[in-house]
């Protein structure tokens, strides 16, 4: 390059940013900071995260076959994937969770082409807005579960079905599998897709009706099938041969109504997100909260099927998510809020594109640029304000909060860990009968020295327990001052509950 | 009035390779009458086959996971495609038979149109006449081993490769992970086809990549069984496995002159095979092989085809822990297909009369089938088989019992109501499956609850009876020895309390 060409290539440049391309790349710079900002401290590792980043060194150590995932339903790959950047950065939450930093990167790239193609660009805009900077996809897509993976999938389906190649309906199915590979509850946004997806091959069947519309057709879905099967066979042998984990299938779908029925009361909890933030802080939000946001996105929705022109679009995307929730409510054994991750972003991603629809539909593309700059800066602050700082002042929560009448779960699973790995650090033969607390011991114990974990039941010297809200500190207590955890003597091994190796 | 089907008839006789279409015809005619002659019968039951039934029997009664095959290496889909058969007709030879049979047809067709697309439709005859009525391909393709639905994937690879199907490298890529996945050993076949495909299509290799969907297939027709075989490696470590590779290289010429003469395969089932007779088939393919390599047309393919031979012998040899016929069942009836190539090459040179070389690959299609009726059938049906050992390679022996007629024993053990195990599993496997549906035959899996066992008779009581031991259950069985069990523990009779 000479210096004469580089005033040209300044104007090149120039030229080719516009105002449409700033306000992407602020929001994008805007995601980054919220998926990566204290992406290693809050939350805590995760029991769950533990385990998943336990099964990594035991298939690198061949403690169990190798293409076994945490779970009979979770697939082996995801794990695989982390193995470099755990190897790399450590064993850390950090290191977990860089792959879902990455999915979700790609995530946010899919969903605004997607976005933008099917409903336009500033319905678009603000449905990758709402979606990306939602507190649901705040807290749930910044955690090392298998499960945090879906959502990338679920768009790569849509992203590679919208193309119109050869290769197509290969990639979609593979896509398709990759997702239940990754975990099994993906078959319910399989199931939702391919019903969001069939009014339209059935419209497009009548208008070009022909032999050789019918062979294309089928060529797709044997194409499809082939790189389904490609993608999950490999999984569906664990699934097939390792049934112990997978609750009880009959029992399940005998309470399938029981769970249906719960639906209308958790529904508000899940499509304002409060029940996702309360996850990490145990602090319920009002009733209220809940059904005011929720009473604000449905009627935006509901006015954008009405304004716009791809009401029948919207109307088959609503039809797949009533799909979804059916049946990713029969698969599960009870709710549990990441299940629901997809169910809920997928609502608040309508929302966005209804709203953009009214800024499309009046032709107010400069204001629909500046509204979705000021959306995602007003819910990056309420996310901050409202899970980032609250973590950081209390370090999180161990109390209960209830997910549904008859369901509680608690937020322990995402206290912060640092404060008791200061405290165990100097102590030796450290065990928990706690599963949740254990796996993250065990996880974090490979690459820090500092902590020992007794191998056998009677060399514990210290069990960890999770310290309940309303729990004084007794004397014996080491380290009294944590708030979440307590560090006590062991006297009697019989205190012990060793794990069932079996 | 003329209709569709006059018109369709006229155009068919105007058809200038009718003479070609009428052979494969007839030719096919004969080779149903020879795949499915005494197909339950000839032969019994084999000891295999008794596994591969009791894995059927598993998966009818739900007591396996059903994506579970008889072992790890080999895929259940096989056993789906006989339990229909074993639900219907029972446990028999015939019901676990009839899938391959079906199979075999399949590719019959599929070979014929491989071998036409590959060479002219008159070296095409040829070919297919040496390959399907050799006695490697008629004595194999009626035991219901899942290796032996490897010349249909065979084929069927071929098929897609050499077709313009807009999806080749997917389907191609699809049948062979479903090789793969019924029998590892498809790999050794599946490497020489890969290697040959390259060489031939080396202009387009720049294209490499443009075949990505060939590994997407693969993985689906593969992928659950590799998971399987990953999962349960104690079964898979016995193929794969570099142990003793030198004794195997070692072996590998003495072997191959069994196997293509076809003596591993007559003696599985009579238990010895004429030196002259193999010396003579031996002379007779190995000269219309070269032929083939030396004349025109079609040199190149015909290397080329060799090449893919001597490249499925050579991964076998890698793969395989040991030599059975079966493991090179596919590269051995491609030489017979070579040697045929050959015949049709010289035969064009001979004579160019149409009508001549139409009609000669039925008169060897038939020649092959009598010749192996008379030796091979009259000889197993007179004594129900036999235990003799047989080199079943350069190196082993094995028995010819495995497929010696098992009925006898049966109704042995069903007149005298006697409980009885055998130590060998393939005397055992038959006796197990065949008890699904006869409760009357007392076989049992522990060998302290058998007052009596069973071996084979492979000394020379077999011809001497009055050798036969005084103690034995059945002294008329000419290929099975029934004695008393020294380690059988009598139950203890229990006493009721009132």
């Amino acid at each position: 390059m000479t210096p004469a060409q580089i005033p040209y290539l300044l104007g090149k440049i120039t030229n080719a940013i516009t105002f449409k391309k700033i306000v992407v790349a602020i929001i994008f710079l805007l995601f980054l900071i919220s998926s990566t900002f204290q992406l290693g401290q809050v939350p805590g590792l995760l029991g769950d995260e533990g385990s998943e980043g336990q099964n990594i060194i035991e298939l690198q150590n061949h403690k169990k076959p190798p293409l076994m995932g945490e779970r009979s339903y979770i697939g082996a790959w995801v794990d695989y994937a982390r193995m470099p950047l755990v190897y790399t950065f450590g064993y850390s939450a950090f290191s977990l969770r860089l792959l879902t930093l990455i999915a979700s990167i790609l995530f946010f790239w899919l969903s605004y082409f997607v976005l933008k193609r099917l409903f336009g660009e500033i319905s678009g805009l603000l449905g990758l807005v709402a979606v990306s900077f939602s507190p649901i996809y705040f807290t749930q897509q910044r955690l090392s579960w298998a499960i945090s993976l879906l959502p990338l999938f679920a768009v790569l389906t849509i992203y590679l079905y919208k193309k119109d190649r050869k290769w197509s309906p290969l990639l979609v199915g593979i896509a398709a599998g990759v997702g239940a590979n990754t975990h099994i509850l993906f078959l319910a946004t399989i199931a939702g897709l391919a019903v969001a997806v069939i009014p339209f091959i059935v419209s497009a069947l009548i208008k070009n009706f022909s032999v050789h519309y019918l062979s294309k057709l089928a060529t797709s879905i044997l194409l499809a099938s082939i790189g389904f099967w490609a993608a999950f066979g490999m999984q569906y042998a664990n699934l097939v041969l390792y049934k112990n984990d997978q609750g009880n299938i009959e029992k399940n779908a005998r309470n399938f109504s029981a769970r249906l029925s719960d639906l209308p009361i958790l529904a508000p909890k899940f499509i304002s997100g409060s029940i996702y933030i309360t996850s990490y802080t145990a602090q319920p939000f009002s009733p209220n909260f809940d059904v005011t946001t929720t009473s604000i996105l449905i009627p935006i929705i509901i006015s954008g099927i009405l304004l716009s022109k791809k009401r029948w679009l919207i109307l088959a995307w609503i039809l797949g998510l009533a799909i979804h929730i059916v049946v990713l409510t029969y698969m599960i054994e009870y709710y549990a809020i990441r299940y629901f991750i997809i169910t809920s972003l997928f609502f608040w991603t309508l929302s966005g594109i209804a709203l953009g629809l009214h800024f499309d539909r009046y032709k107010m593309n400069q204001a629909g640029y500046i509204f979705a700059i000021a959306l995602a800066l007003s819910l990056s602050i309420f996310n901050f304000k409202n899970i980032i700082f609250e973590f950081n002042v209390t370090g999180g929560s161990t109390d209960n909060f209830s997910i549904s009448n008859s369901r509680y779960d608690s937020a322990s699973a995402f206290v912060s860990i640092n404060p008791l790995l200061a405290c165990i650090a100097d102590k030796s033969d450290v065990f928990s009968n706690n599963i949740h607390i254990r796996n993250r011991l065990i996880f974090l114990a490979n690459g820090n020295k500092n902590i020992s974990i007794a191998t056998q039941k009677k060399d514990v010297r210290w069990l960890v327990k999770y310290r309940m809200p309303d729990d004084k500190p007794r004397q014996a207590d080491y380290c009294p001052n944590l708030s979440h955890f307590s560090v006590e003597p062991v006297y009697d091994s019989r205190n012990v509950e060793w794990p069932d190796n079996k | 009035m003329l209709s569709l089907h006059d018109t369709q008839i006229k155009a068919l006789l105007k058809n200038k390779n009718l003479p070609t279409f009428l052979t494969i015809v007839v030719i096919f005619i004969i080779f149903l009458f020879v795949s499915t002659y005494n197909l339950g019968s000839f032969p019994a039951l084999v000891g295999d086959e008794g596994y591969e039934g009791l894995s059927v029997i598993d998966h009818l009664k739900n007591d396996k996971p059903f994506v579970f095959g008889r072992e790890s290496y080999v895929s259940y889909w096989s056993d789906y495609t006989r339990l229909p058969f074993v639900q219907w007709l029972g446990p028999t030879a015939l019901a676990m038979r009839i899938p391959l049979v079906v199979a075999s047809i399949v590719t019959f067709w599929l070979a014929w149109i491989v071998l036409k697309r590959l060479f002219s439709d008159y070296l095409a005859l040829f070919t297919m006449v040496f390959l399907f009525f050799s006695p490697q391909y008629t004595l194999s393709q009626r035991i219901s081993w899942p290796i032996f639905f490897l010349p249909l994937l065979f084929f069927l690879l071929l098929f897609f490769l050499t077709g313009n199907s807009r999806y080749k490298s997917l389907f191609s890529g699809l049948v062979a992970g479903l090789g793969v996945a019924t029998h590892m050993v498809f790999i050794a076949p599946l490497s020489g086809i890969v290697f040959i495909y390259i060489v031939s299509q080396r202009r387009k290799f720049k294209e490499f990549l443009s075949w990505w969907p060939a590994l997407v297939g693969f993985f689906a027709g593969f992928g659950m069984q590799l998971n399987i075989l990953s999962t349960f490696r104690v079964e898979s470590s016995r193929v794969g496995s570099f142990f003793n590779i030198g004794a195997r290289v070692k072996d590998l010429f003495l072997t191959l002159l069994y196997y293509f003469s076809g003596s591993a395969n007559i003696g599985e089932y009579i238990g010895e095979f004429s030196e002259n007779w193999t010396r003579i088939i031996l002379v007779f393919i190995f000269t219309l092989a070269i032929l083939a390599l030396i004349l025109k047309p079609a040199r190149r393919k015909t290397w080329l085809w060799l090449g893919g031979i001597l490249i499925t012998i050579i991964i076998t040899t890698f793969i395989a822990n040991y030599f059975r016929s079966r493991y090179l069942h596919i590269a051995t009836i491609c030489f017979w297909g070579l040697a045929g190539l050959g015949l049709g090459k010289l035969l064009l040179i001979i004579t160019k009369n149409k009508i001549i070389i139409a009609i000669l690959p039925i008169v060897i299609a038939i020649v092959f089938s009598t010749w192996t009726f008379i030796f091979v059938y009259r000889p197993y049906t007179a004594t129900a088989g036999t235990a003799k050992f047989f080199p079943d390679s350069g190196a082993s022996w094995d028995t010819a019992g495995h497929f010696s007629g098992i009925e006898p024993l049966i109704n042995c053990v069903i007149k005298t109501k006697a409980t009885v195990y055998a130590p060998e599993p393939k005397i055992l496997n038959r006796l197990l499956f065949f008890h699904y549906n006869n409760k009357k035959i007392g076989a049992v899996q522990t060998i302290k609850k058998a007052p009596w066992v069973i071996g084979y008779r492979s000394g020379p009581d077999v011809t001497d009876k009055t050798l036969r031991r005084k103690d034995e259950l059945c002294p008329e069985l000419d290929n099975y020895i029934v004695t008393p069990n020294s380690s059988y523990t009598a139950p203890t009779p229990t006493t009721q309390t009132p």
